[in-house]
């Protein structure tokens, strides 16, 4: 994902990425399967399940 | 037809089934009708914006799961605006879970909380805070005497209160939360726990640990149910484990007036409506007309109860 990032950073091209991560109830109840994104504001956790799984490569954050 | 009816002290539930804080919220109305609950219960809400815990945060350990989210929060603000409106469409109680780092906290934040729409107060003491050093006011008699005291001052609202099974004498916080003005109890909260991937040697959560839930609690938090409902007169709502009708039968026979149910959502999202048809059918084939008949009706010693002797 770092790799994919910097290319499309360096080559201008917008990307996507679907993410994975441990999730219980799949219906953005309990707030397990956040990733943490980096927004204009800082950085931000969304739920895989809801807000995802699919995010902007360029806001995405690795571990 | 079974009369499923049941009062939590001057609260009149439909059905003695609800949801376990943090395991319900909007997204569950899209697989059951929230109509056919006992009530609604959410997540718990803080009055402060909180992050929540590093990731991974649940993990699966035999017959249970273990997590530790960390009361992330959009904050009480979001609350009344966002999420109030959704439920008030639904015509079953709205229970309200909240907590804060002090007892002073929490009755700021029930204060903010006095709005129609809002039936009950469930106080989360189960929770890690500042005041104790890292641990939960319910750990203590004396701290749960403390915060249940602040809030019964700051709320005319049915006040519910969410012990925690870390507790070396859970009866004595029962007496405690019932003596500083609780309306009714809810036992229990995750047990606190741990496990370790042996192949990364890492903790298998990102906060190393947290609560265990599921199918492997219920023996303990029923203890803790029958001991609770021993020790005090007001309602214990049973929680912990519960996944079938039978569970919820153990409960309320152990001395539950009403039952929340949690991990089971997880592994089936119907969980809630299967036991509460599941209690009808059970109620049903034992001949029992009124589920609140089955509250603390354990047969015990040499007693036949009339339950046993119509068998």
């Amino acid at each position: 994902m770092l790799l994919m990032q910097r290319l499309g950073r360096e080559l201008g091209i917008a990307g996507e990425v679907a993410m994975e991560q441990q999730m219980a109830c799949g219906l953005g109840m309990c707030f397990c399967c956040v990733r943490s994104f980096q927004t204009a504001d800082g950085i931000e956790s969304r739920r895989v399940c809801i807000e995802g799984p699919v995010f902007k490569l360029d806001e995405a954050l690795s571990w | 037809m079974v009369d499923l009816a049941v009062k939590i002290g001057n609260v009149s539930l439909a059905n003695p089934v609800m949801p376990a804080s943090g395991t319900f919220a909007e997204g569950l109305a899209q697989v059951i009708s929230f109509d056919q609950l006992g009530a609604m219960v959410t997540k718990t809400i803080t009055a402060e914006l909180r992050g929540g815990n590093p990731t991974p945060r649940v993990a699966e350990v035999g017959q249970a799961m273990l997590n530790s989210i960390g009361i992330p929060s959009k904050g009480v603000g979001y609350f009344i605006e966002h999420a109030l409106p959704f439920y008030q469409q639904f015509k079953c109680p709205l229970v309200v879970s909240v907590s804060a780092p002090t007892a002073d906290g929490f009755a700021d934040i029930v204060q903010l909380l006095d709005l129609p729409g809002v039936s009950i107060i469930e106080a989360n003491i189960s929770c890690p805070n500042i005041e104790e050093d890292g641990n939960a006011f319910a750990m203590q008699p004396r701290s749960t005497a403390i915060v249940v005291g602040k809030l019964r001052k700051a709320t005319n609202k049915p006040l519910w209160v969410k012990l925690t099974p870390n507790s070396t004498d859970i009866a004595a916080v029962a007496r405690a939360a019932e003596n500083a003005g609780a309306d009714a109890l809810v036992v229990a909260n995750t047990i606190l726990a741990m496990s370790i991937d042996v192949e990364t040697f890492r903790p298998t959560l990102g906060n190393i640990m947290g609560g265990l839930s599921g199918p492997a609690l219920k023996p303990i938090t029923l203890r803790m149910t029958y001991q609770c409902a021993k020790a005090v007169n007001i309602p214990v709502i049973g929680c912990g484990g519960i996944s079938t009708a039978e569970d919820a039968v153990e409960y309320m026979l152990a001395g539950a007036s009403a039952v929340q149910i949690g991990t089971a959502t997880f592994v089936r999202p119907r969980s809630m409506i299967d036991v509460i048809e599941g209690l009808a059918a059970f109620c049903d084939r034992k001949g029992i007309k009124r589920i609140d008949e089955l509250t603390g009706a354990m047969a015990g010693g040499l007693h036949v109860s009339e339950f046993e002797a119509a068998q």
